[in-house]
């Protein structure tokens, strides 16, 4: 008698799409960033229905559509409070939520810093083009102080929100730069963040063809993977405050303590005997 | 839901004590309640504050009965003053008459004008100097001595109630406390006002709860495994009595950043599967309404209490007003059908939390109770309430994966009731993505015009629909009655009191207390109303209610409203003019 | 240049070989499928048909592995491993991607991806010595070789006016949120 095989379900990244094909602009980093998503959760092997991919609203914010796994398109600036009561009510749930800088940064800035301090165990990624581009091209937090625009035809004057300095401040425990001009760089950083226990923090620069044309020279400034791990948050103030923003890799990546539920430790007694000694403190 | 009708008025006492700097007037009240219960009575305990964190000026109001009772005293029958420092800020909520007896600490100050000119009955003493007498002790503790000895309640009460409230302070502390209670007991020999001797004490197990309290049993019945908050005033009392029963029920609670972001993990905790809610106040209230939208498109179960203060803007955070009706009703932008419940007293406030619940997860979408300071923080003694008798749940897909619903599952498919069956996450083949954009049948974005009218009536159809059973309202109808007085919240027990002293009188006037306020069951009320002159009584500036009522065509259109501002609450005597006046105008 | 952290160096056997090129490929697929919808969506058909016109041709390029190994039974090789020192990626093409793009444009992207696949081939047919590799790309050069006529002759006539400068899209972009 022979042993049957069993066989071992091994996940392709075209297991994870829907059936619904992206909109974002022929040429738009965006297309990048949903792929190699795909092919990390595929080499990770996840079952798409265990996924909980929350976004806010904006063109990246539209990704939950593109995949077929629990997803939610809430509104702009929240995802991350969405995803943190998901993870904390659903433990057992992969929790990723992602978005665009101004999403993230500007009206979801309070969110982004707790979160960060909270360090649940939730993947965000920032798909950062330092523009509102479903609004037309207004400068976001990320803009350069020069760049001309209708609302700001002198440039704001503003320095740039530095996420990722924030975001070490705030005590997320994992910190990393991608960009999506390079899909393998990117599959191993969003493959480590989503491995890594923590709150992960995803910058990834991708550009907008259609606002900012000139972030086509992107694909000559950055400097792929070039950036060395710390645990040492010291060395990773260092690095992030030192880099001129066209360094990838992760920069920071720390065991700290991780906000979790509860609840999910054994729970002692049965609802009703708990439910008793609820009602029960309240007799006279 | 128990009621006590009772054709007489139930035996009543009223004490007041305020104090400053910590003197400790609440620590009395809480006692007092605590001690009369254990008697085998009834009673309610209101607070008022100054502005100060700690230190500043408090009082603390309590109402005694045999039987339950809800509704504020008509005046002060004894006060007992620790000291007199700002006690003008109390003049509204500690009314003095020529028939209440004040004792004072008279080692400091005299009493204010404002006591003097009441008429009150003057007694001051010197409590500093009894304390002197007993090491470690403090007045507020022989105040307690002197007011348990005033209205006939035996020491034994009092020393198992401070065993409760002091005991793990350790025997020493009780000790000299009951010294200062004895001391207190001893110092008057008159009791003029020896009410409680000559009550029918029951035997039966009550409890002490606040309404706030009283919310977080019910949400707990009902099945709450979620809760997330940012603190106000009046509503973070909810959230701190769920912190440890809600982890017991193997639920979890988060403290959010603000109120944009609780509203948002409520949303994200109930799409994961958990009945969920939070627990705000009007300014709370305001900044969660986008996302309140989204629970209503995205069609996620939601419930919201809000405990309303006094408004617009900070308002007064630490008092009552039902002026949060228009913003519960028509805060959301867009069609946003949703429900708006609220409880008409506290000890109800145990079932229509559990319903309201329960309704948002059996209708997938954004339930408000709204409930307001005097419900939520007021402390009260009441019988136990039953576990509503309820199955609504969330309907959710057959866990079968190769089910034809799997194959063709569409999250926001149209259905006779308009509810759809919900996946939960780790259900294999229902993935969908929530939205909050109009959206088809599968939850694809879509801006199309039959796209959008059919979604919108999906969604107000469901909550129309629905039977909502007799809890949409309390119903106390007179025979013969062509008055109706109709109210809501926590001017209902005032109102009760008030209609029922005049139907006493002889006047013919029927009651509707309104819980389910939305969707308004309007064909219903205005059945009951058609033929009827209707008052419609409510603690607000702009007669909310009343207009809500009218434009729903749910009351005749000579309708009249008795609306005025808080943050006072209504007394029965406040309204029995008013009642009459109307009634003279309109027969 | 620095080296990639990610290049794969060494152990290429013909089982790694598969498995490596199959993921070339089906990122080719995907693109290509991808980017014919958005262009579809974008009312820029020519070049949305263009796309849809090269991913048979992907697909039978990828046929050619799976019958050396079903997909089951390839190494399951990290996503992110750079195959070879020259390796781009096609993503890198389509980043020039724009939703006015020309027939011409359109073609030429598609041919950057094809000399992608080319690369690859050259440098395993430079650094094996195993019969049953160059036997495999042999195969593949073939198939590419193709393609890359088709792209040839299609892209004819080299660059019209169009091309050199590009039409304006006359309506401003439309504000979505």
């Amino acid at each position: 008698m022979s042993v049957e095989k069993i066989p071992v379900k091994k996940a392709r990244p075209n297991d994870y799409t829907s059936e619904h094909h992206p909109v974002w602009c022929p040429g738009c980093g965006h297309f990048f960033i949903l792929r190699a998503l795909t092919k990390a959760l595929a080499w990770l092997n996840l079952d798409k229905e265990n996924i909980g991919l929350v976004s806010g609203i904006g063109c990246s914010s539209r990704l939950p559509a593109y995949l077929d796994v629990y997803g939610f398109h809430g509104v702009h600036g929240r995802a991350l409070a969405l995803a943190s009561g998901l993870k904390l009510a659903r433990p057992d749930l992969t929790v990723i939520a992602a978005g665009g800088d101004g999403d993230g940064y500007s009206i979801g800035g309070n969110h982004f810093i707790h979160a960060c301090r909270r360090n649940m165990d939730i993947t965000y990624i920032v798909m950062d083009n330092e523009v509102y581009g479903m609004t037309k091209g207004q400068p976001s937090p990320t803009s350069d102080p020069d760049w001309h625009s209708k609302l700001a035809p002198k440039g704001t004057g503003l320095a740039r929100f530095n996420p990722m300095g924030i975001a070490l401040a705030s005590g997320a425990s994992f910190i990393a730069r991608g960009f999506s001009g390079d899909p393998n760089g990117l599959t191993k950083i969003l493959t480590e963040a989503i491995e890594h226990k923590g709150f992960s923090l995803v910058e990834i620069k991708s550009p907008c063809v259609t606002f900012r044309p000139e972030q086509k020279d992107w694909h000559h400034a950055m400097r792929l993977m070039n950036v060395t791990l710390t645990a040492n948050p010291m060395e990773a103030a260092q690095a992030i405050y030192g880099s001129d923003g066209f360094d990838t890799g992760i920069f920071f990546q720390a065991d700290m303590p991780v906000y979790e539920a509860e609840a999910a430790n054994e729970k002692p007694h049965s609802d009703s005997a708990s439910m008793e000694s609820i009602e029960k403190a309240l007799l006279v | 839901m128990p009621n006590h009708h009772q054709q007489t008025v139930p035996p009543r006492l009223a004490v007041s004590i305020s104090g400053s700097g910590g003197t400790g007037a609440v620590t009395v009240g809480l006692i007092l309640l605590d001690a009369v219960a254990k008697a085998g009575f009834y009673g309610n305990m209101t607070r008022a504050f100054g502005p100060q964190i700690r230190g500043g000026e408090s009082a603390v109001m309590l109402h005694f009965s045999d039987q339950p009772i809800e509704t504020l005293a008509e005046f002060s029958q004894l006060h007992l003053a620790l000291d007199w420092v700002k006690f003008d800020r109390f003049e509204d909520e500690i009314p003095l008459t020529a028939d209440s007896l004040v004792i004072y600490e008279n080692s400091r100050e005299k009493p204010p004008g404002l006591v003097e000119n009441s008429g009150a009955t003057l007694l001051g003493v010197d409590l500093q100097a009894i304390v002197k007498t007993i090491k470690g002790s403090r007045i507020n503790m022989v105040a307690l001595g002197i007011v348990a000895q005033q209205i006939g309640l035996a020491r034994h009460f009092i020393e198992a109630a401070l065993q409760k409230t002091l005991g793990r302070k350790g025997s020493e502390v009780v000790e000299t406390s009951m010294a200062a209670v004895d001391a207190g007991m001893a110092l008057l020999t008159d009791t003029p006002l020896s009410g409680l001797a000559n009550w029918q004490p029951t035997h039966q197990p009550r409890w002490n709860m606040s309404g706030n309290e009283a919310c977080g049993l019910g949400t707990l019945r009902g099945g709450l495994k979620f809760a997330a908050a940012y603190p106000i005033t009046p509503a973070t009392d909810i959230v701190e009595y769920l912190a440890r029963p809600l982890v017991q029920m193997g639920g979890n609670l988060l403290i959010a950043e603000d109120e944009l972001a609780a509203m948002n993990m409520v949303i994200g905790a109930s799409f994961g599967g958990a009945p969920s809610m939070t627990a705000t106040s009007g300014p709370g209230l305001s900044l969660m309404i986008e996302a309140m939208g989204l629970a209503v498109a995205a069609e996620i179960p939601a419930l919201v209490i809000t405990v309303m203060r006094g408004g617009p803007s900070t308002g007064i955070p630490t008092k009552s007003e039902q002026s949060d009706l228009n913003q519960a009703l028509y805060a959301l932008h867009g069609d946003a059908p949703h429900l708006v419940i609220a409880p008409l007293n506290i000890q109800e406030s145990v079932n229509i939390s559990q319903w309201a619940l329960a309704l948002s997860e059996a209708l997938q979408t954004l339930v408000i109770l709204v409930t307001d300071q005097h419900l939520g923080q007021t402390r009260m003694i009441m019988d136990p309430v039953d576990k509503l008798p309820l199955t609504l749940s969330r309907l959710q897909p057959k866990a079968d994966p190769t089910a034809d619903t799997a194959v063709h599952y569409q999250r926001y498919q149209i259905t006779d009731s308009g509810i759809s069956p919900m996946s939960l996450p780790g259900m294999g083949s229902y993935q969908y993505a929530a939205e909050g954009l109009t959206h088809t049948e599968s939850g694809l974005p879509s801006s199309r015009v039959q796209d959008h009218a059919q979604h919108l009536h999906k969604r107000s159809h469901k909550i129309l629909q629905f039977d909502y059973g007799e809890l949409w309202a309390q119903r106390l109808p007179m025979a013969n009655a062509q008055h109706t007085v109709i109210t809501w919240g926590s001017s209902f027990e005032a109102v009760k009191e008030a209609v029922k002293l005049l139907n006493h009188r002889g006047a013919a006037i029927s009651l509707i207390g309104l819980r389910l306020i939305m969707p308004l069951q309007a064909e219903a009320l205005a059945a009951l109303t058609q033929h009827q002159k209707v008052l419609v009584i409510e603690q607000n500036d702009s007669a909310q209610l009343s207009h809500y009522l009218l434009a729903e065509k749910a009351i005749p259109l000579d309708s009249e409203a008795y609306a005025k501002p808080g943050p006072l609450l209504f007394k029965p005597s406040d309204l029995i003019r008013p009642i009459q006046t109307w009634m003279e105008d309109r027969t | 240049m620095k080296t990639h952290p990610f290049l794969k160096t060494h152990n290429k056997n013909l089982a790694w070989v598969l498995a490596a090129v199959n993921e070339m490929i089906e990122e080719s697929i995907y693109y290509c499928d991808t980017f014919s919808h958005t262009l579809q969506a974008h009312h820029n058909e020519a070049a949305a048909a263009i796309f849809s016109a090269l991913s048979p041709y992907f697909k039978s390029e990828q046929a050619i592995v799976l019958t050396k190994l079903p997909e089951q039974d390839l190494p399951n090789i990290p996503p992110w491993e750079i195959p070879h020192q020259d390796y781009e990626h096609p993503a890198n093409s389509l980043m020039q991607a724009h939703y006015l793009m020309t027939e011409h444009e359109a073609w030429s992207i598609v041919n950057d991806i094809i000399q992608i696949h080319h690369c690859f081939y050259r440098d395993l047919l430079a650094n094996t010595s195993q019969q049953e590799v160059i036997d495999l790309i042999t195969s593949l050069q073939t198939h590419c070789l193709q393609c890359e006529k088709i792209c040839a002759t299609k892209k004819l006539p080299a660059k019209t006016d169009e091309d050199n400068n590009p039409l304006d899209d006359l309506d401003a972009p439309v504000a979505q949120s």
